[in-house]
């Protein structure tokens, strides 16, 4: 064990935090950047919106599928390694996209390794990394990262929109991969640990020592109560089943408001700028919402927070539709933001205080594939149904009416039971051997 | 097939580009300054972010080795 860096400083997971914070923060950024390169490659490179849109459905599901494997070899091989690698490979591809000349080099290194690459940089090992770091912090260090990804795509994907008005569309690919490369890779293999026993910290910074113990180490205090060896005997509980399908049907209630609720708010009659301006509200209210719940979920009970969400959601749909025109536009702009993005951490953080740290990546990756699929689902739904029913108030009616689902499934988890944190709150300190009286 | 595009960011897909426009030209009305006045203001601010980071990292490692 090396000697701790931390004497009278701060705490060094806040520094891993900051690292990560920002490693989402370019990896988000960078890829969903691509919005504002679709009209200057279109037109320089003569594609139709249907090439974009088939890389980008490649890109969206290699990057679903990849999810599980990347969060495995998260838990074999540890953060630095698999986030540093992905950076390496997601700086370098974003380089090669200023070569773009065809469709077919595009969705080689966009759809194919780019996606891939993501998913090594992303929520699911970004989540692993700071659950063994923290641990009565964790949900607030958790969202904080999290928020990382929203801000970079609150500052990044403007900062492109204008380096490609200023110098095209491939110095502006350039300028992003030399970033990640420059900035986001050097960060994450100088500063990033995999345990806080790597550096002679302690989760949360606590003065108690956990011993030389790693924080995945099956016999650490932090490990979940149905913490297993082989990650496939957690999908033999029932709170694992309860949280993926209700991050599916957060997949499902986000993707399909993603790609529809501009046209539904014009078919309701709201200018397509206040539809737009409404859409970018809820965008910048995710990272308020994210960072609260966090906050809050660190002092109460998560179930109850993921549950809530879910329910104000739904709330947010009932809005949606029943109220008339910008009301329920503005209304569920505002009500649903603060819910975007919380799901996510909470989901995470609920995962490793049940289940432990040990397969932590690979059920996050599992999580978020079953998310990934529900927000195909509901996408493909929305289309199908407004075509054949001219509306989207039975799309959406449907895709509300399963939070209902969501949010029962959340709160009916048995955290006080199954979660370490109450675990350690409510068991008995450790036995001493008392000297017999008499 | 455009609106395959116009994911809102919840797990790395593209924005919106019919939005960044929109945004895009209310900051410049709003602004009135230039793209590449634009590019230099906020690639500081997300430069300042690993700096940032970095700083706070390295205060530390002095703190340490000054103990």
């Amino acid at each position: 064990m090396t000697p701790s860096i931390r004497r009278n400083g701060i705490f060094y997971g806040w520094i891993i935090l900051g690292a990560c914070f920002f490693t989402l923060f370019m990896a988000a950024g960078a890829r969903n950047g691509l919005g504002v390169f679709v009209v200057p490659m279109s037109n320089d490179l003569e594609w139709s919106r249907t090439s974009f849109s088939l890389a980008v459905s490649i890109g969206l599901l290699v990057n679903a599928l990849s999810q599980p494997f990347l969060g495995r070899i998260f838990d074999r091989f540890g953060g630095r390694a698999v986030i540093s690698a992905s950076l390496l490979i997601l700086g370098t591809c974003t380089l090669l996209l200023n070569y773009t000349h065809s469709l077919w080099y595009f969705i080689l290194i966009y759809s194919i390794v780019m996606s891939i690459a993501t998913g090594g940089a992303s929520m699911v090992t970004i989540h692993g990394l700071l659950a063994r770091w923290f641990w009565r912090k964790r949900g607030l260090a958790i969202s904080l990262g999290t928020a990382g990804g929203s801000a970079g795509s609150f500052l990044l994907v403007p900062f492109a929109n204008y380096l490609i008005l200023a110098a095209g569309w491939r110095v502006t690919w350039t300028a992003l991969g030399a970033m990640i490369l420059l900035l986001a890779l050097p960060l994450v293999f100088i500063l990033i640990k995999d345990d806080p026993s790597d550096v002679g910290e302690t989760p949360d910074g606590d003065p108690e020592p956990v011993g030389d113990r790693k924080s995945s180490d099956p016999k650490s205090p932090l490990s979940g109560p149905l913490e297993t060896e082989s990650w496939r005997d957690s999908y033999r509980t029932s709170p694992i089943w309860q949280m993926s399908g209700a991050y599916f049907v957060c997949g499902m209630t986000t993707a399909i408001i993603s790609f529809h609720y501009v046209p539904f708010a014009i078919d309701r009659g709201v200018s397509p700028s206040s539809a737009a301006l409404a859409f970018g509200l809820m965008t910048g209210l995710n990272i308020l919402g994210v960072i609260a719940t966090g906050v809050v979920s660190d002092r109460l009970g998560r179930k109850y927070l993921l549950g809530g969400i879910y329910a104000v959601r739904g709330l947010a749909y009932v809005m949606l539709i029943l109220a008339p025109g910008s009301i329920g536009i503005w209304g569920f702009a505002i009500i649903a933001g603060f819910s975007w993005v919380a799901s996510a951490s909470l989901t995470s953080s609920l995962t490793a205080d049940i289940y432990g740290l040990r397969n932590l990546g690979t059920l996050n990756g599992m999580s978020t594939l079953a998310h990934q699929m529900g927000g195909a689902l509901s996408v493909f739904m929305g289309g199908l149904l407004y075509d054949l029913l001219g509306a989207y108030d039975v799309p959406f009616a449907i895709a509300g009416a399963t939070l209902a689902g969501a949010s029962v499934a959340a709160f009916s988890i048995k955290e006080k039971k199954y979660s370490a944190r109450y675990q350690a709150t409510e068991a008995p300190p450790a036995p001493t051997p008392l000297p017999h009286a008499g | 097939m455009v609106m395959l595009l116009s994911i809102l960011a919840h797990h790395s897909e593209p924005a919106d580009p019919v939005l960044l426009e929109w945004i895009i030209h209310q900051v410049d009305a709003l602004l009135g300054v230039g793209p590449v006045a634009m590019v230099v203001a906020l690639g500081l601010i997300i430069v300042a972010i690993p700096v940032a980071v970095m700083v706070v990292f390295l205060l530390q490692r002095l703190r340490q080795s000054e103990e």
